[in-house]
C-alpha cells in the first residue's frame, strides 16, 4: 500500500496501473472483482484523478478489500459499516473524493441499516456495490441476494437451497432516493468503466450494482451472461417511477444508468448553507455563546 | 453559614414542579449562592411524579444535601411519596391544599397548607401558574427575593412572550401576599444572599451543557450521535450552536453508525465525538475495538443510566465502567474517564479530546444521569486558558513514512489523507505491519503490535490532574470514589474528620489506565481501604482486585438515587 509517489515532481499523466498499489489481490482467478478493481484504476487513469484526494472505504468480504489494492488513502472498517465510516470522511474534508467498495452481504445483510440514510442523506461518495450473490470469504453461504437455486443448493448453509425472497438492489438505492442508480456486469469491461466512470464524477450519492460473479462458490456467469441487457436508449433517466419498473423486470436483468438527479444538493452543500445561515454572515464565538449562559 | 435544600414535586407537565426548581435556582445563583441540583421525573413522556431538588448555600455546597429542609408539595402523590425524606426535627412542608390530604402523623414536621390551586385558578384564571403561586409562597416564608425571582422569569420568557411574564408575575404575587396574609412563620429556616459572590464571573449550566461546551472549547469539528435519554441534551446543544461555531453535527441512524461517523471523521482529520448512554456504548462496541486498532482519535461520551438492557433510563447509575474499560473483544486498552461534577463535565470534556489526540485513540468519558440535569453554577471558562493538544503529525514528505511505525512510547505520526504524494496507505481493523497492510500470519508483528497500543496507553496513567484527594495525611480509613458522587463523599468525609474520625478519600478521575502508583501510595496511608461506588457489583473494586495487590472491601448503592452525604457518612462510620 505504501507506493511512493514524489511530493512536488513535474505534473505526470499517470497510467491506469499507476494507481495500483504493489499488493496483490487475495481474490480467487476468475473472480468478478479483478474486473472492478481494474475499470476503477481506468476510471481513475481517465479522469486523471490526484490519488492524494482520494479516500477508499470499505467493511469485511472479499471485495472489501478493494482499498489495499489502489494507490491511494483507504479505511477498511468493519463488516457493514462502510457508510457510516465514509460518511464521516466526507464530513470531515469535503475536499476528499470518497468511494464506498463492498459486498452484497456486507452491504445489504449487516450494514443494510445504514444504506437508505446514505442514500437519502445525499452523501457526496460513489457507492460500489459488489454482488456475487454469496458470502465468499466465509466460504460460501447464501446472501440476501442470492436468487439461483441450484447454485444455493451448493451454499454450506443452505443444502436444502433457501426460501427467501431476494433483495434488489437497484430497486432499493431508487426507493432509498439515491440521486444516481446504476447496474453494470464484471464481465462486461468497456460498460463498465464507463458508468464507474459517470458516477464518480456525479455530485452526491452515486450507487452502481456491479454483478460480479463469484467463481469459486457461486459461479454465475452462464446463467447470468444471457439475462443482462443494456438499458435502451430512450429511456428517461430522471424518471424514478420508470427505472423502478426496470429494476423490478423478472425476465432482463437491466444495464446501464437507471436514474440521475444532478440538482439534488448534496450533504456537504447543505451543511455548508447551514453553516451561512447560523452565522448571518458574522463570525460567532464560544464567548458569545456563554454569554447567554451567565 | 446558610444552607438550605428545597425540593419541589408535582405532576410532571401540568404542575411544572422543574419549572419551579429551575426558577428557584436560577435566582439564588444570582443572589450569588451555590447551587446543587437534583432531578428526578418519571419515564413517561407526559405525567407521573416528578421533583427537583436544590441545595442552596452562602458558601460552598458538594452535594445536593441529606434530604429537603423544605418540601413543596403540589399534588397528593408528591405528598405520599417524598414526606419520608423530609427531616423529621422540625423540616418544613408547604402543599396545596387544594388538592394535598394530610396526614395525623407530620413528625414534628411544620406545615403549611396554601390554596395554591384557587389562587391559580381563581384569581390569576390560569391554572398552569400553580408553580408560579408556589414560588410566591417560597419567597414569603424563606427571604427567597421576589424581585430577582420576577427578573428570572422576565428574562427567560420576556422576548419571547411578555403575556407569560405578566401572568406568572402576577401568580408569584399572589402566592406572596396570600402568605403574608395569612401565614405567620413557625420555622427558622431562610435563604441568605451573598452579594460578593454576585459578581464573579459564573456561568450556569447542566452537565450536558458543560459535556457540549467543553467539546467546543476543544475546538469539535464533527459530532454523529443518536438520540437517547438521558444524553441527548448534548446533541440538542450541538444542534444548536455547533454550526455557528464552524462544525458540524449529524443525527444518525443508530450508534453503530454515529461511532463509524466519527472514527470516519477523525481518520480524515476531524476531531470528533458522539454521547450516548449504556444501550449505546453497547452498540458502538465493535466499533470501539477498530478505533483501538486502527488507533483513531475520538471521544465517547457515556451519560450512564442505569442497566442491563434498557434498564432504569431516567435514573442514575454507574455501571458502564466495565463495558468502558473491557468493551471490545480481545484486548482493546483504551483510556477511560469519569468527571466527577458540572466543573468536570466541562474541563474533563477537553481533557478527553487532548489525551485522544496526544494517544491516537478512543476516550470513553463517563458522565451519568445525575449530571446530565443537574445545574450548577460554575466559574466561566477562561478559554484563552485553554490548552489543546493536537495529534502528532506527519508534516514533511517522507518516503519512507509508516503510519504504525514501531516507536518507543509507541505514538507514530499520522500522515492525514489528502496530504500530497502519500505514501498512500490503508488503516485497517485486521493485524497490521507497521505501513498499515493486513500481516495476518506474522504472530511476531502482530504481538508487537499488541505491546505498541499496550504501553501508549499504559503509560497514559501518569497524566496529572486526574485525582482528587480529600481528609488529613494519614487515615484509619481510605476510601475510593469515583464517578458523580464525590461531592456527597467528600461532605461525609469532612464531617467524619471534624467528629474525630481520620478518615482520606481519593477520588479518580482516570480508570483506565489504572494509576495503580497512586492507589498504592493512598492505600499505604490508610489502615483500611474501602471502594464507594453506584453500581450492583463493585466494578472498580472488582478492577483493583485484579490489578493491584490490594483486597479493599465496598459500599455501593444502586436503586438508581445518587448517595446522600448521610448515606456515606453511616456507611464509613460502619467501617471504622
Amino acid at each position: 500500500m505504501a507506493q511512493t509517489m514524489t511530493a512536488g515532481s513535474e505534473p505526470q499523466v499517470r497510467k491506469a496501473k499507476d494507481y495500483r498499489s504493489d499488493l496483490d489481490p487475495i481474490w480467487c482467478p476468475g473472480c468478478g472483482d479483478f474486473g472492478v478493481l481494474a475499470a476503477v484504476s481506468e476510471v481513475f487513469a481517465e479522469q486523471q484523478v490526484n490519488p492524494d484526494e482520494v479516500v477508499i472505504v470499505s467493511g469485511i468480504g472479499c471485495s472489501s478489500r478493494f482499498p489495499g489494492f489502489l494507490s491511494c488513502y483507504g479505511f477498511h472498517s468493519v463488516h457493514g459499516r462502510a457508510l457510516p465510516v465514509a460518511t464521516g470522511v466526507a464530513l470531515a474534508n469535503p475536499k476528499l473524493k470518497v468511494l464506498v467498495v463492498g459486498g452484497d452481504g456486507d452491504g445489504l445483510s449487516i450494514g443494510a441499516g445504514h444504506f437508505p440514510h446514505a442514500a437519502r442523506r445525499n452523501v457526496n461518495l460513489t457507492y460500489l456495490l459488489l454482488d456475487n450473490e454469496i458470502y465468499g470469504l466465509t466460504k460460501g453461504q447464501i446472501s440476501p441476494t442470492t436468487t439461483d437455486l441450484s447454485l444455493a443448493r451448493k451454499a454450506l448453509s443452505s443444502p436444502h437451497g433457501t426460501w427467501e425472497q431476494p433483495i434488489n438492489p437497484v430497486g432499493l438505492a431508487l426507493s432509498y432516493g439515491a440521486s444516481y442508480v446504476a447496474r453494470a456486469y464484471s464481465a462486461q469491461r468497456k460498460e463498465l468503466t464507463s458508468v464507474i466512470s459517470r458516477a464518480f464524477r456525479h455530485q452526491g450519492f452515486s450507487f452502481v450494482q456491479v454483478i460480479s460473479p463469484c467463481t469459486t462458490f457461486y459461479n454465475s456467469y452462464k446463467t447470468m451472461t444471457p439475462r443482462v441487457r443494456p438499458i435502451e436508449e430512450d429511456h428517461n433517466i430522471h424518471d424514478r417511477n420508470g427505472a423502478l419498473m426496470l429494476a423490478y423486470d423478472r425476465k432482463h436483468v437491466w444495464l446501464g444508468e437507471f436514474y440521475r438527479d444532478p440538482d439534488r444538493p448534496t450533504l456537504t452543500d447543505q451543511f455548508e448553507h447551514l453553516k451561512q445561515l447560523a452565522v448571518g454572515g458574522r463570525p460567532a464565538t464560544l464567548e458569545a455563546v456563554l454569554d447567554r449562559y451567565s | 453559614m446558610s444552607d438550605l435544600v428545597v425540593k419541589v414535586g408535582g405532576e410532571g407537565g401540568s404542575d411544572s414542579p422543574t419549572t419551579a426548581g429551575e426558577f428557584i435556582t436560577s435566582t439564588a445563583i444570582r443572589e450569588g449562592n451555590s447551587v446543587f441540583t437534583l432531578r428526578t421525573f418519571p419515564a413517561e413522556i407526559k405525567g407521573g411524579l416528578a421533583t427537583y431538588q436544590v441545595r442552596m448555600s452562602d458558601g460552598a455546597v458538594h452535594s445536593q444535601g441529606d434530604g429537603p429542609d423544605v418540601l413543596c408539595c403540589m399534588n397528593q402523590e408528591s405528598y405520599d411519596e417524598l414526606f419520608r425524606e423530609l427531616r423529621p426535627d422540625g423540616g418544613v412542608l408547604v402543599y396545596d391544599r387544594d388538592s394535598v390530604t394530610l396526614d395525623d402523623h407530620l413528625n414534628g414536621c411544620v406545615a403549611y397548607g396554601v390554596p395554591l390551586s384557587s389562587i391559580a385558578a381563581d384569581q390569576i384564571k390560569e391554572r398552569r401558574t400553580k408553580n408560579m403561586v408556589l414560588l410566591g409562597v417560597v419567597s414569603a416564608l424563606f427571604g427567597l427575593p421576589l424581585e430577582t425571582l420576577k427578573q428570572c422569569v422576565q428574562d427567560k420568557f420576556g422576548k419571547r412572550n411578555p403575556d407569560a411574564v405578566a401572568l406568572n408575575h402576577a401568580a408569584m404575587e399572589a402566592g406572596h401576599a396570600w402568605t403574608q396574609d395569612n401565614v405567620a412563620k413557625r420555622d427558622s429556616f431562610g435563604f441568605t444572599s451573598n452579594p460578593a459572590m454576585a459578581t464573579v464571573r459564573r456561568i450556569v449550566v447542566d452537565g450536558s451543557e458543560a459535556v457540549a461546551i467543553g467539546a467546543a472549547a476543544a475546538k469539535l469539528d464533527v459530532y454523529a450521535g443518536y438520540p437517547i435519554t438521558p444524553a441527548s441534551d448534548i446533541m440538542h446543544w450541538l444542534a444548536q450552536h455547533l454550526p455557528r461555531l464552524g462544525g458540524t453535527m449529524i443525527q444518525t441512524e443508530d450508534e453503530i453508525s454515529a461511532l463509524g461517523v466519527v472514527l470516519g471523521a477523525s481518520f480524515a482529520g476531524a476531531k470528533s465525538m458522539t454521547a450516548t448512554s449504556g444501550p449505546g456504548l453497547s452498540l458502538m462496541v465493535e466499533m470501539l475495538g477498530l478505533g483501538v486498532m486502527a488507533e483513531l482519535p475520538a471521544v465517547i461520551v457515556d451519560a450512564q443510566r442505569g442497566g442491563p438492557s434498557t434498564g432504569l433510563p431516567t435514573k442514575c447509575e454507574n455501571g458502564d465502567l466495565n463495558l468502558a474499560v473491557y468493551g471490545a473483544h480481545g484486548d482493546a486498552p483504551k483510556i477511560v474517564l469519569a468527571p466527577a461534577d458540572i466543573h468536570d463535565c466541562l474541563h474533563d470534556t477537553i481533557g478527553a479530546f487532548n489525551l485522544a489526540e496526544k494517544y491516537q485513540t478512543p476516550v470513553i468519558v463517563l458522565t451519568d444521569q445525575s449530571m446530565a440535569m443537574r445545574t450548577q453554577a460554575i466559574e466561566r471558562p477562561d478559554l484563552g486558558a485553554v490548552k489543546l493538544v493536537t495529534r502528532k503529525l506527519q508534516k514533511k514528505h517522507d518516503p519512507h513514512y509508516k503510519r504504525y511505525a514501531l516507536t518507543a512510547d509507541g505514538i507514530s505520526p499520522v500522515l492525514l489523507p489528502g496530504s500530497p504524494g502519500g505514501p498512500y496507505y490503508t488503516i485497517t481493523g485486521l493485524s497490521h505491519d507497521e505501513e498499515g497492510n493486513p500481516a495476518t500470519n506474522d504472530g511476531d508483528l502482530g504481538a508487537a503490535m499488541m505491546d505498541k497500543r499496550g504501553r501508549k496507553i499504559a503509560s497514559a496513567r501518569f497524566e496529572s490532574g486526574w485525582s482528587r484527594l480529600f481528609g488529613p495525611e494519614r487515615g484509619q480509613l481510605g476510601v475510593i470514589g469515583w464517578g458523580s458522587l464525590e461531592g456527597a463523599l467528600h461532605e461525609a468525609v469532612e464531617r467524619l474528620n471534624a467528629a474525630g474520625t481520620a478518615i482520606r478519600a481519593l477520588h479518580l478521575r482516570m480508570l483506565s489506565p489504572l494509576p495503580v502508583e497512586e492507589i498504592e501510595a493512598f492505600a499505604a496511608s490508610v489502615d483500611k481501604l474501602v471502594v464507594l461506588e453506584l453500581n450492583y457489583s463493585g466494578q472498580l473494586q472488582r478492577i483493583i482486585r485484579a490489578e493491584m495487590d490490594l483486597k479493599p472491601g465496598l459500599i455501593r448503592k444502586y436503586d438508581g438515587i445518587p448517595f446522600t452525604p448521610g448515606e456515606i457518612e453511616a456507611a464509613l462510620r460502619a467501617e471504622v
